[in-house]
């Protein structure tokens, strides 16, 4: 009776999957011809998995398709299955389509999956191929209707006051800007400069700022750092170019994290002492330091931001506290939003999940007293949709869809937060075969923007 | 064919500014003020021998331009170039002179990105408005509207260093007798030392009418060919202000003055 019993349910969970996920994707071939690569070496099969969409964006008016292309190179024919699943941020199984598949020997053959989904949001799609000689598994990710994505927003009440009370900290050390050209960095074309000065807390930070020869008053491209990473100097034709060393990097670092701790946990237990109120705090003296040297040649109401990883944050952050830039250039910004990125990422099993989230785990396994909630309402005064509203001049962001250290949907419900207007001249690419990085072609467009962007000045 | 070389020069300064701002930019704007002097003595045959012109003849203009390019889009420039020239021609023995304005233009540059945003192809069309009339020699020009088509693909074969090769065809269509021009232009360009610019251009017209006759006054004559090198050096002295001196020749033609010249201009970018 309980082996008929439990036939029966399995019988019924097949029948009720199957019409759950069957009627999800409709799949059709869309083509099978003869391998352009047919007889090379060695036998394989090469599987593409190609969005409609060569974003991996799509609404309403364009449904998500999918093509999957197989070359067969073997010169016998493949037989098994393809199956694709999608699922959502966190890892829930929103459809799975599997099909019988056989591609002759040395052709190849294409077949198309459409995806209906109903919900803004981003979802990854998992390509698997059980063929005869060959097993792959193939993730991409999609958005759909990705502008009107929006993660709950966890700013605190007191957000406003606890960075004004920094910036009032802050503006309360002298900074004793100390300024020394490198002669051996600078070029025929540039001068270049050591700038050291004192942040927060009196802690000593540094930058380098270069400056073209030819005479004049240059636009300002103020770049920003990914996370422990050193800056050095950039070289820029038509732009003066400065660039912050943020505590915990070169000498400051043995002054506020003698034990050598990961510093994106540092202090992490309170709000006022962790380690970021200070790194921001790096980067508005650092405007600070711009806007009190206008004299060097630096045409101080024409400061573009720029930055990735880490950096990317830190141009939203800067532009939102100071409201002194003319414009934003980012990709991939990490700490967008810390609880969506803790809910994407933790129950991943893949090394790709990055080292914040990594890193935020073991933070809460060695203080067993700080709950995660706790720990997250501490992070909430740090991420970057909290500043997002502050923030007064047009971004260009750039993204890769399969990072899961700045996941899209935190950059995109933040991007969605700039006013209406200032979304209209901001300009968002993605890219469904990258992770943490964008193109050369993206990194050349960039300078696009820094030429376009330094046509206005900053509105007094 | 002074107009000619007008049109060649526009041209090769139209491409310096690929070494550091182009396409133009979105709402960014470009002036190259030039001054152009220009003189011949001697002039191709029909079969390309070079022959004097008669004792003390000669024919020299001096032309001051301005060039304008903004970018209206990322892809879409407007360009006008307003020329004004005073000549002197000098044929036995008697010399005329005239001053006015040339002919203008104004047109569109439309770019087309290649690889990642490093390689373009920019083509060009450009109306030609005559600002004066042929009423008392020497005349300034064909006195005739036109147009041209232009194309051109530029790169960077190495850093610092830009190439750009162009075609253009340009018809003016006021008279029966046109002319129909072909012209090609290849320019090489590069940065050394602290923004010192050094350029050097291979450029040529096949212009090609029912009339056929030769005038001293080289800027009237209509079916002629030739082909002319220039260098130009360049010094960034501001930050967006790069003058120029440039020197040219010609080096091959037919019905066409055999001459030499320099310009002196700047490159101004906005803002």
């Amino acid at each position: 009776m309980r082996k008929l019993l439990f036939l029966i349910c399995l019988c019924l969970s097949f029948v009720i999957s199957k019409n759950t996920y069957a009627a999800v994707f409709d799949f059709h071939e869309v083509s099978d011809s003869k391998n352009p690569k047919n007889n090379q070496e060695p036998e394989t099969v090469v599987v593409n998995i190609i969005p409609h969409q060569k974003n991996g964006l799509f609404d309403a008016k364009h449904p998500v398709k999918y093509n999957v292309e197989v070359f067969n190179n073997y010169r016998t024919p493949q037989d098994g299955k393809i199956s694709v699943e999608v699922r959502n941020i966190t890892g829930s199984i929103v459809g799975i389509s599997e099909v019988d598949f056989n591609v002759k020997a040395n052709n190849k053959k294409m077949v198309e999956w459409k995806i209906p989904v109903e919900n803004p949001g981003f979802y990854d799609i998992i390509v698997k191929i059980n063929l005869t000689e060959y097993d792959d598994t193939i993730r991409n990710v999609f958005g759909y209707k990705p502008f009107e994505i929006a993660t709950p927003l966890h700013k605190p009440a007191d957000f406003d006051v606890f960075w004004q009370k920094a910036k009032d900290d802050l503006h309360a050390v002298n900074p004793e800007y100390r300024i020394t050209p490198d002669d051996i960095l600078s070029t025929p074309t540039h001068q270049v400069y050591l700038v050291e000065m004192n942040s927060l807390d009196n802690v000593k930070i540094y930058g380098w700022l270069t400056i073209p020869r030819a005479k004049g008053k240059y636009p300002v491209l103020y770049g920003l750092g990914g996370y422990k990473v050193e800056m050095k100097p950039l070289f820029f034709d038509d732009f003066a170019h400065f660039t912050i060393n943020v505590r915990g990097i070169g000498e400051s670092n043995h002054v506020i994290n003698p034990d050598n701790q990961e510093i994106l946990t540092l202090h992490l237990e309170d709000k006022n002492k962790y380690a970021y109120r200070g790194i921001y705090m790096d980067c508005v003296r650092g405007m600070d330091f711009l806007l009190a040297n206008e004299k060097m040649g630096l045409d101080i109401s024409r400061i573009g931001l720029f930055g990735g990883s880490q950096g990317g944050t830190l141009t939203w952050i800067v532009a939102g506290l100071t409201q002194k830039a003319i414009f934003c250039v980012l990709d991939n910004p990490t700490f967008c939003d810390f609880h969506t990125n803790f809910d994407i990422c933790v129950n991943r099993q893949q090394p790709e999940a990055g080292f914040i989230i990594k890193f935020l785990k073991e933070f809460l396994r060695r203080n067993g007293n700080i709950s995660k909630e706790k720990m997250l309402t501490t992070l909430s005064y740090f991420e970057a949709q909290n500043f997002i509203s502050d923030v007064k001049c047009p971004s260009l962001v750039g993204i890769g869809l399969l990072d899961l250290m700045a996941p899209p949907t935190c950059t995109l419900s933040t991007y969605n937060r700039l006013n209406t207007d200032l979304k209209k001249k901001s300009e968002f690419f993605s890219f469904p075969d990258m992770a943490h990085e964008v193109p050369m072609e993206h990194n050349t467009f960039k300078s696009t923007w820094f030429y376009e962007g330094a046509v206005k000045k900053l509105s007094k | 064919m002074i107009k000619s070389i007008v049109i060649a020069c526009f041209l090769f300064l139209f491409c310096n500014q690929l070494l550091a701002d182009w396409p133009v930019g979105k709402n960014r704007t470009t002036l190259i003020p030039t001054y152009t002097y220009f003189r011949s003595a001697k002039y191709f045959d029909s079969t390309g021998k070079v022959i004097g012109f008669g004792p003390g003849d000669h024919f020299a203009s001096n032309t001051f331009s301005l060039y304008f390019a903004h970018g209206l889009s990322r892809r879409l420039d407007l360009i006008v170039n307003l020329p004004y020239t005073s000549v002197s021609s000098s044929s036995n023995g008697v010399t005329q002179s005239k001053a006015g304005f040339g002919d203008a233009q104004i047109g569109l540059a439309l770019h087309f990105p290649l690889k990642d945003l490093k390689q373009f192809i920019t083509t060009k069309a450009i109306f030609i408005l005559p600002l004066y009339q042929n009423v008392k020699e020497p005349y300034l020009g064909f006195a005739s509207k036109g147009f041209q088509l232009a194309a051109n693909y530029s790169f960077n074969p190495l850093p610092h260093t830009y190439l750009i090769t162009e075609a253009s065809y340009t018809r003016y269509f006021d008279q029966v007798t046109g002319p129909n021009q072909f012209g090609y232009s290849i320019t090489c360009g590069t940065m050394f030392l602290d923004y010192n610019y050094i350029s050097a251009n291979l450029s040529g017209i096949i212009s090609s009418s029912a009339e056929k006759g030769f005038n001293t006054n080289l800027l009237v004559n209509k079916d002629f060919s030739y082909g002319k090198i220039s260098l130009a050096y360049g010094r960034k002295i501001f930050r967006n202000i790069t003058p120029y001196i440039q020197g040219f020749y010609t080096i091959y033609g037919r019905n066409a003055g055999v001459g030499y010249g320099a310009s002196l201009f700047a490159i101004i970018k906005l803002p």
